[in-house]
């Protein structure tokens, strides 16, 4: 299977590199929530390879700032880590 | 065959999400995505974050119906597309189903909390079977 994207293609091979590189991110970002939570309250944080890459209160100027450094947002976890733990109720 | 999710830490608990690279051809768009598996939902979501995030210009399309929760009303955008929904499978593969369509919600408050969430209806129409061992923390979907 290959996937085409702007212009390149994706095999199953990058499609599961990239879902694996991803869950280990957001892995250390769920274990890692009450650190991130007092360095990056109230902003969105960009993470690759365990480590906060960029963060900005914006997210529009976070994904420039990726797009700039030459980084696809596509495939980096980014998450909005708010002051307090969010409570859900679904 | 059998996808695994992953039980973490969302705010103050512990969720099922289910990891997919997500895959829109007609719109050459392509990113990961990690869904919160809500078999309370009835529809499938892209959260804003993750919209913007994998580049989905979602304002161009047409609105669909208010989405109704406990926090209030929200505007949702209906994206009437094939989607592929890439898994990784237990074995290592890649199971791809596609679908017609998801929506993207728009929070109105400028943080935008909310995750993607794969709803019932998703289970529903590939016939996954969806089992919690909660003693394991193990939670998986079956096809």
């Amino acid at each position: 299977m290959a996937v085409e994207r702007a212009g390149t293609k994706m095999d199953e091979k990058q499609i599961l590199q990239g879902l694996r590189e991803f869950s280990e991110d957001m892995d250390w970002i769920s274990k890692k929530q009450a650190t991130l939570r007092k360095k990056f309250a109230n902003k969105y944080i960009a993470v690759i390879g365990r480590q906060v890459i960029d963060s900005d209160s914006e997210l529009e100027t976070l994904l420039r700032k990726l797009k700039e450094k030459g980084r696809n947002p596509s495939e980096i976890p980014i998450e909005f880590i708010s002051r307090e733990p969010p409570r859900l109720i679904l | 065959m059998r996808i695994l999710a992953k039980y973490r830490s969302w705010g103050y608990r512990k969720w099922a999400f289910l990891r997919a690279a997500i895959e829109i051809r007609d719109l050459k768009v392509i990113g990961v995505v990690d869904f919160l598996l809500d078999t309370g939902a009835g529809e499938s979501i892209l959260s804003e974050t993750d919209a913007k995030r994998i580049g989905l210009v979602y304002q161009n399309f047409p609105k669909g119906r208010p989405a109704t929760g406990i926090g209030g009303t929200v505007n949702t955008y209906k994206i009437g597309k094939e989607v592929t929904f890439h898994f990784e499978t237990v074995d290592g593969g890649i199971y791809s189903p596609t679908r017609r369509g998801i929506e993207v919600l728009e929070e109105s408050s400028k943080e935008k909390h909310l995750p993607s969430l794969l709803g019932l209806e998703f289970l529903e129409e590939l016939h996954f079977k969806l089992t919690y061992d909660m003693p394991t923390e193990s939670i998986f979907l079956e096809i």
